[in-house]
């Protein structure tokens, strides 16, 4: 590893604390959805994602549970895109980097929006990383919700058939849409069978564990045994703002006026 | 004599051969052209299943990851049931995949109305970067597969399986229309595309001399070239197989509002307003139904031809 597991802890932290910095100036995000995969993101970012951002030849990012893709930011300035004064200055109303693009920063490939996109576009990355023979990996977050997508199971079906081993797909499993607890609307479980129906290597684990995130991600990179590989990630929503954690109906949730000083004493 | 559909996929089998690195995505359709393709480049040819949304997903991420994709699907569904991708990743994202879809109008009518793309040229032309191209001949076909490689904009092509043989020499893609008939000043203007600007075109081999035919292959067109000639019109009518609301005839209607051209415009295009009633078993019987075939409309440019102004 580059970074102890205490050091990408204390990074984890400090994109959280970041994140709230530029979204609570900015008025607008998703703090609960960007929290839940913070610890995801902190291991890809640092850890595991190969080559020089940018190149072809580079690892391939695809949020497709587009509304987490804001801890973006804190992550590129942690890797030295953007200085703090640039980052501060264009995450503005109207600045350049209050919407992120596709290829408009060289480290992720797509961010989704309209939900269940991401997952087939990562399949069509991969698959043409297998056509070249290139050696990329292609990443892709998806949310838990996000599944209800029938465009989801489409593109399950694709990767599993085509034996995409170099697409590896991270759920994160906070269990909460807009308004509910998945179980409560219409239940997932089991996602792990259901994955596993589509053939692909099934992997579940704690998401927020530094530890099972970087051993699991490192072995399943490496795995090239004909399956894609699905993770698992059980996550809160909100992590590490104890008041938001299995709160429905927090999904638009950014903290405002008296709120916002709330938030940054409360944050873990 | 090839259909615009399959003399699309033969000159996409040629490029291939010479080295080009195309790939096709299918939704589960063939075509007898796509034979040769399938059987000498497998590897080439890959199956989404009857999935028109990953149809798209998958063509996008193909061709961020370095392949020239021809996505291709049975229309309207590709456009209709996958509009959000479309929308997101063709328009938005400005990928450059081409989509080729099967079915323009009214041509596979006998399948009812579930396989009728009527709507989706209106639905279509809202979007920002996507060129649309309605081949009504070879040419237009060929030329759109040899320039696949080379394309930055996406591109959706609509297939009328009705439509075959050679009728242009060359387009000219950056206008987006061909005349037909009367050069310059005409009585009578006819803005078509698609099986249309085929089937009339006799009607203008013995009438060219105060009618022309505009042949919109392409849109979005270039649209102040398209005003002046229409400026030249003494009249106009627009004839489609789509539904008339937001329709060419529709889109004819804007541009000539946006560049002050104010001239009399009849459209004759398919108008569901009471209903579908059971109209949808084939072409023919639409057509005579909603005023569009063949006959009738050439009574009604006769009529123009005869007095002028407006008629029914």
């Amino acid at each position: 590893m580059r970074y102890s597991v205490s050091e990408l802890e204390g990074k984890a932290y400090n994109y959280r604390r970041r994140f709230l910095e530029l979204f609570t100036n900015l008025g607008f995000g998703h703090v609960t959805s960007a929290f839940s995969w913070t610890e995801i993101a902190t291991v890809l970012y640092n850890e595991i994602m190969c080559g020089r951002a940018g190149e072809l030849n580079s690892d391939k990012m695809v949020i497709s549970k587009g509304h987490g893709a804001g801890m973006l930011f804190p992550i590129f300035e942690d890797l030295g895109y953007f200085s703090k004064e640039e980052m501060d200055a264009t995450v503005s109303i109207g600045g350049r980097n209050s919407k992120l693009r596709r290829l408009f920063y060289p480290a992720f490939d797509f961010y989704g929006g309209s939900l269940g996109m991401g997952l087939g576009c990562a399949c069509g990355l991969a698959k043409a990383a297998k056509l070249s023979r290139a050696t990329w990996n292609v990443f892709c977050i998806v949310g838990d919700a996000e599944c209800y997508e029938g465009s989801i199971w489409e593109a399950a079906a694709f990767g599993g058939f085509q034996n995409l081993d170099n697409l590896i797909v991270i759920i994160d499993r906070n269990r909460l849409g807009c308004s509910d607890f998945t179980e409560r609307m219409l239940a997932m479980e089991s996602m792990n069978e259901k994955w596993k129906a589509f053939n692909w290597d099934v992997t579940e684990l704690d998401g927020h564990s530094i530890t099972e995130l970087y051993d699991v991600l490192k072995v399943k990179t490496a795995e090239k045994q004909g399956k894609p590989h699905c993770i698992i990630a059980r996550t809160n929503k909100g992590q590490g703002l104890e008041y938001l954690i299995d709160k429905p109906l927090m999904h638009g949730y950014m903290p405002k006026g008296q709120d916002i000083e709330k938030a940054f004493q409360s944050l873990k | 004599m090839a259909s615009v559909r399959d003399a699309f996929f033969t000159e996409v089998y040629n490029q291939v051969k010479k080295g080009e690195n195309i790939y096709i995505v299918t939704a589960d359709l063939g075509a007898p052209s796509l034979d040769d393709f399938r059987r000498d480049f497998p590897d080439r040819y890959i199956s989404s299943g009857i999935a028109e949304q990953n149809l798209i997903q998958i063509s996008a991420g193909m061709t961020w990851g370095g392949c020239s994709v021809i996505a291709y699907g049975l229309n309207p569904f590709p456009v209709t049931r996958a509009f959000d991708q479309i929308r997101c990743l063709m328009a938005e994202l400005n990928v450059p995949l081409t989509l080729c879809v099967l079915n323009a109008g009214l041509c596979s009518a006998e399948c009812g109305y579930t396989h009728m793309p009527i709507e989706d040229m209106a639905m279509l032309r809202t979007l920002s970067n996507i060129e649309i191209y309605n081949p009504s001949d070879e040419t237009i076909s060929r030329k759109l597969a040899r320039e696949t490689v080379h394309t930055s904009k996406p591109r959706i092509i609509r297939f009328d399986k009705s439509i075959s043989g050679i009728k242009y020499d060359d387009v000219d893609f950056n206008k987006g229309f061909t005349i037909q008939g009367k050069a310059g000043k005409a009585k009578l203007g006819i803005v078509t595309n698609g099986c249309y600007s085929r089937e009339l075109s006799d009607f203008f081999s013995k009438n060219s001399d105060c009618v022309k035919l505009i042949d919109l292959f392409k849109l979005p067109v270039n649209e102040s070239l398209l005003a002046k000639e229409l400026s030249d019109c003494g009249s106009i009518i627009s004839v489609e197989e789509n539904v008339k609301r937001g329709g060419l005839g529709s889109m004819i209607l804007e541009i000539m509002s946006d560049y002050g051209v104010n001239k009399s415009v009849k459209r004759f295009g398919l108008d569901f307003t009471k209903g579908y009633y059971d109209v949808f078993t084939n072409r023919s019987y639409i057509r005579q139904s909603q005023g569009i075939d063949t006959d009738h409309l050439l009574g009604v440019i006769s009529g123009y031809m005869a007095e002028g102004g407006n008629q029914t």
